[in-house]
């Protein structure tokens, strides 16, 4: 009898199983950016190696916009009056306006000038900043804003003020989703990542040389000759500009000493290494898109591509860190004539991308 | 019973078979080091006036990058099994001083290692761009392609003044639009009876004092900069690299 009953208790926890099998749930289908895949230029894809893209960030078309909007949105700096591109506009090939140094929400100005953004996904050696401070994009996107001279704020008062947007949360809620049926968590990490995302998007290489290259224009007699002169001893840009045919980010990323003084007020890459064989070192910029982003060098010291072209020519000095591939230090340059200035600075100016500045990709969402 | 006899059989053939692929075969060693008349030479001396040369100028090290290809094993069933297709040894940013190559060999007697110093004319048409983008291209004026070394540093000259040196190795130019190569084939011959394996490292090493000395007494007062577009200091390089390459196997 006792096991009867039993068996009785068991049936009915069965159909009682059974019915509540009727109600359906649904379950929960974590939303899935979608994929992007960067359009690399053939020219690029030809000479260059696969850009550098971290596994644990990789493109999507969510990340990306989310990126935009936070490089356009002022909402990351103290007082909410500055965003990345307040010192980095698209028409000045993301430089700070032909300024030589930024200046901050408190009015500040910084000690160096703002770098041009483009072709930032070919930097191989993965190192931001004028002396490389910062690893990777996502590294270099923490910095300027809790930079107080820059936009002064803290990333833990960045994260409350995306917290507190309804329309933030739902475009980290798309661009980083998580898997279960809760908000993404906003953070300064998964910030950063979205910018650098964008920033890595951005490419400039529709100047008159790539035309060239590609076979599309003709550059001048004097345009090619400024191209000799570029790439032999008369110039000797090459050796760490690369021969433009072959390097089209006309730059190797990496740090020296141009024989711009023999006393450093600002000491650069040592800095970051604390060598002082490091003295004095900073990144060698892109030679691209030099008509948008003057002044030039570090510290902006030269107003125009004339002094800069000057400086190679006949104003470099000598010390103990100085790169020896500035090859003619001691006689205080290359010595180049003013007709070889003049071509050399036809061939720098083919460089000038303005499909790039005026790129709707690129401009505030 | 028999079933069982039947098994055993085969389990000891199939593990007697995968024991005798993995004992007989090993993935290459390499790793390259550099010495000044046997000193060894790192990149913390660089930048340090310390080293004399052949022709007693004082000269420092700032910089140094070479590129070989084609490497190769020779033993005596092969006259070169290749172990990579080309190596940039760089210095001066620690990249290239050594790898394990992805070819597997069989684990035996070698002769000889061998390389060309720089690319063969064949190679060096054709497009590397892991090499453009660390601006190793040659001048095209002076007939592209690639470099084979940049070796760069400051030397003291005849009238005490520090002035710098730049030993870049590439095509030679002729005259406008003729050139000669300037790569070299270099073959380094082991010890007798050497057998690699996995625990081998083959260590290729370079004198940088030879590149001074022979069979071209080299003079950086006449010599040191820009010598790229110079025909004779090319050939001078040409001749002289051909001693500063030795080998060990540790």
């Amino acid at each position: 009898m006792k096991n009867i009953f039993y068996l009785l208790v068991v049936f009915l926890v069965l159909f009682s199983c059974d019915s509540d099998d009727d109600v359906i749930i649904e379950p929960f289908v974590p939303f899935q950016p979608t994929a992007f895949t960067l359009q690399i230029p053939q020219y690029f894809a030809d000479k260059l190696p696969a850009p550098v893209i971290p596994n644990d960030n990789p493109f999507t078309v969510e990340g990306i916009a989310l990126g935009r909007k936070l490089f356009y949105d002022p909402i990351l700096s103290g007082d909410s009056t500055q965003s990345c591109a307040s010192c980095h506009n698209l028409e000045n090939a993301l430089t700070d306006n032909n300024l030589q140094f930024s200046i901050g929400i408190d009015g500040i100005e910084g000690s160096r000038n703002a770098m041009p953004i483009f072709n930032l996904a070919w930097n191989i050696e993965d190192k931001f900043f004028w002396d490389g401070r910062s690893i990777g994009l996502e590294g270099q996107a923490e910095q300027p804003v809790i930079d107080p001279v820059e936009m002064h704020n803290t990333w833990q008062n960045a994260v409350v003020d995306l917290k507190n947007s309804t329309e933030y949360q739902e475009l980290f809620n798309k661009a980083f989703p998580e898997q279960t049926d809760i908000d993404t968590e906003i953070t300064k990490e998964l910030t950063t990542k979205a910018i650098a995302q964008f920033e890595r998007t951005i490419i400039s290489s529709n100047s008159k040389f790539d035309k060239f290259v590609n076979g599309e224009v003709s550059l001048t007699a004097n345009e090619l000759e400024g191209m000799s002169i570029f790439n032999d001893e008369r110039g000797d840009c090459f050796h760490c500009h690369g021969v433009g045919n072959n390097n089209p980010l006309f730059t190797d990323n990496r740090f020296r000493n141009n024989g711009l003084d023999t006393v450093f007020s600002d000491i650069g890459l040592e800095m970051v290494t604390d060598n002082p064989q490091d003295k004095g070192k900073f990144k060698t910029p892109s030679l691209r898109n030099l008509i948008f982003t003057a002044p030039y060098m570090h510290d902006g010291r030269f107003a125009t591509l004339d002094e800069v072209i000057n400086h190679y020519s006949e104003g470099v000095v000598i010390s103990p860190t100085i790169d020896s591939q500035m090859l003619f230090a001691d006689q205080g340059g290359t010595q180049m004539t003013s007709i070889e200035k003049a071509q050399l600075k036809a061939f720098l100016l083919t460089l000038t991308d303005n499909e790039f500045t005026t790129n709707p990709a690129y401009q505030a969402p | 019973m028999k079933k069982i006899i039947l098994l055993l059989i085969v389990s000891i053939f199939i593990f007697s078979c995968d024991n005798d692929d993995i004992s007989q075969a090993f993935n290459p060693k390499l790793k390259f080091t550099f010495n000044w008349d046997g000193e060894p030479v790192n990149l913390s001396d660089f930048n340090d006036i310390k080293y004399t040369n052949e022709n007693g100028e004082q000269l420092s090290i700032t910089r140094l990058r070479y590129l070989i290809s084609n490497i190769s094993l020779v033993n005596s069933s092969s006259d070169g099994t290749l172990v990579k297709d080309f190596n940039l040894v760089d210095l001066t940013n620690q990249l290239g001083l050594g790898f394990t190559a992805t070819t597997l060999l069989p684990i035996t007697n070698y002769n000889a290692i061998k390389f060309t110093v720089g690319f063969n004319e064949e190679d060096n048409i054709l497009e590397y761009p892991d090499l453009n983008i660390v601006n190793w291209n040659w001048n095209p004026n002076l007939g592209g392609g690639y470099h084979i070394m940049q070796y760069e540093g400051l030397f003291i000259n005849s009238i005490a003044e520090e002035k710098p040196y730049a030993m870049h190795l590439g095509t030679r130019k002729v005259s406008a639009g003729v050139y000669e190569p300037n790569h070299f084939e270099i073959t380094l011959n082991f010890e007798e009876n050497t057998v690699l394996n996995s625990d081998s490292e083959i260590e290729i090493q370079m004198n940088i004092a030879e590149w001074f000395k022979n069979p071209n007494t080299w003079d950086l007062n006449v010599l040191s900069a820009p010598l790229m577009p110079v025909y004779e200091a090319q050939v001078m390089m040409h001749e002289n690299g051909s001693t500063v390459f030795s080998v060990k196997v540790n």
